[in-house]
């Protein structure tokens, strides 16, 4: 009898532990209330306010958070990952450096057990993030496009800065420009370089530009910081008034200059929004959930002097 | 027997352990999401043109009767028919009617909406669309279905040139002002009353 026992308890136990290892998920422990905000740059005002609105957020709904500044630079990135997994961290609130070159880091949160929310740039991979909270920026361009065209009278020359190479947002921007613009025959693109969504770097590639190219009457950038740049390029060659200036982000310099005549039209990315969710996201799944959509595209709406009462730096008035 | 307890309590742990260690499971979906890194965005167009939009077109709201229940309570009927996969300020409708065609212009024409006198006039795009309205509508086309945005927005472009050379050219060559024709499309609405504008109609079928 004491014989059967034993062995039914051995039995018990075996299943008992069977159990468990196929109900625990792996690395499924319970963390510290800590977000990790990891954002590509901090040297452009965009990209600040969508960190610390992130982490105002976070802290609102009582957690603790630190904001990692990657420079633009996915091997920067990828140690702060490394740190930012060693560190107790709950979750990962990510704006990648690069569409492919930031998969491997979030792989490697993945299979650490630390869920990743992606903001405003997406990372070419399905099934690895939690979720991804994204800027429509093809259908935002777009809309910019048509105003584009609506303004020049569907005629002209001009020229294009790119952001960063490596980045979606900067095909996506682009291509939705041109999926418009390229159907008017009359407007022609005489230059197109990448100036990494910096605003000094906008500044140099559109002297150059201008030297090579003095008789364009318009410019579309990848983003604001750019667009200023440029703007401050064609002030210094008395062009301010002959060349449109066209921006993408509703960064709030952007829009003061709408208003002031500078810059002609922006897309405004409600970057407050997407930290909001992300945060509010990593929250929900801090709490038990796990039915995540895995991206969810953000309008981008169309700025210009016509509407611009309705809106402020980064959102909605 | 304590020294035997301890045997077997290790020999079940080490069991657990490699049995952990090595077996897990998956969702079937996650498995077949990951694998699908060929997307063909013409392709997929294509095929949705062809086998899905039949199906979604039959989901079409009437529009005399949708801009009624909007004039009285848009939040409701915002809510009930927009189709959106995203977040955002405005959204996309299937809309469904019949009227005369009372104006022809470049890029659209003004449809007087029937059978009901005084039931208002909107207007039908005929130009070039490059808007995401034709993808969207259906609800059934999610950006998380897409490796990377560039597929999920170039199925948009490639729809809308179905809705170019499929429905708006062989109908901009036959179209007389009077006609009386039979439309199903796509209308991008804001939050909030409608304005005084006519809605403006991006096709995706118009019948004699």
């Amino acid at each position: 009898m004491k014989k059967i026992n034993f062995h039914f308890l051995l039995l018990f136990l075996f299943l008992a532990s069977m159990i468990v290892s196929c109900t625990a998920k792996k690395g499924e422990t319970k963390k510290a209330k800590k977000m990790a905000i990891v954002v590509s740059t901090l040297n452009n005002p965009w990209f600040v306010f969508l960190a610390e609105t992130a982490a105002a957020k976070a802290k609102a709904l009582g957690y603790e958070s630190k904001i990692f500044d990657s420079q633009n630079n996915t091997a920067l990135e990828s140690d702060h990952f490394e740190n930012i997994l060693v560190g107790d961290y709950c979750a990962i609130l990510l704006n990648p450096t690069d569409a492919d070159g930031s998969v491997a880091n979030v792989k490697k949160a993945k299979e650490a057990g630390v869920p990743v929310f992606c903001i405003d740039r997406e990372i070419n991979a399905k099934g690895i993030a939690t979720s991804q909270i994204l800027s429509d920026g093809y259908a935002g361009s777009v809309e910019i496009a048509k105003y584009f065209v609506e303004v020049l009278n569907k005629k002209g020359t001009y020229v294009e800065l790119l952001g960063l190479t490596g980045d979606n947002n900067t095909r996506a921007r682009s291509t939705g420009f041109h999926s418009v613009v390229d159907n008017y025959s009359d407007l022609k693109m005489v230059a197109q370089q990448s100036a990494d969504f910096d605003r000094n770097k906008g500044m140099e590639v559109m002297e150059s530009m201008l030297q090579a190219h003095p008789d364009i009457v318009a410019v579309f950038c990848g983003n604001d910081a750019m667009a200023m740049g440029a703007y401050q390029a064609l002030l210094s060659a008395g062009k301010e008034k002959t060349v449109k200036v066209f921006g993408f982000d509703g960064a709030a310099d952007a829009i003061q200059s709408i208003k002031e005549n500078k810059l002609v039209a922006t897309g405004m990315q409600f970057p407050k929004i997407m930290a909001e969710k992300a945060a509010e996201f990593a929250d929900a799944y801090y709490n038990g959930k796990r039915d995540f959509v895995e991206k969810i595209p953000v309008a981008v709406e169309l700025v210009t002097a016509k509407n611009i009462d309705n809106y402020t730096g980064f959102g909605k008035k | 027997m304590q020294k035997r307890i301890l045997k077997y309590g290790l020999f079940i742990g080490l069991l657990a352990f490699i049995g952990y260690q090595s077996v897990y499971f998956k969702k079937l979906s996650s498995k077949k999401n990951s694998a699908d890194t060929n997307l063909q965005p013409a392709d997929f167009a294509k095929k949705f043109w062809e086998t899905e939009l039949v199906s979604y077109k039959d989901s079409a709201v009437e529009i005399t009767a949708f801009l009624k229940q909007y004039a009285v309570d848009p939040d409701k009927t915002y809510a009930a028919y927009n189709k959106s996969d995203g977040i955002g300020s405005s959204a996309f409708f299937l809309l469904k009617g019949e009227g005369v065609i009372s104006e022809i212009n470049t890029d659209a024409i003004l449809l007087q909406l029937q059978p009901a006198a005084g039931a208002g006039t909107i207007k039908i795009s005929t130009g070039k669309y490059f808007g995401n309205a034709i993808r969207d509508v259906s609800g059934k086309i999610k950006m998380g279905d897409f490796k990377n945005t560039m597929d999920y927005n170039q199925v948009a472009a490639e729809l809308n040139k179905m809705v170019d050379t499929q429905v708006v050219l062989p109908f901009k060559q036959k179209a007389v002002k009077g006609d009386a024709i039979k439309f199903i499309g796509c209308a991008t609405i804001p939050k909030g009353p409608l304005g005084t504008v006519p809605l403006e109609i991006i096709p995706v079928q118009l019948k004699y």
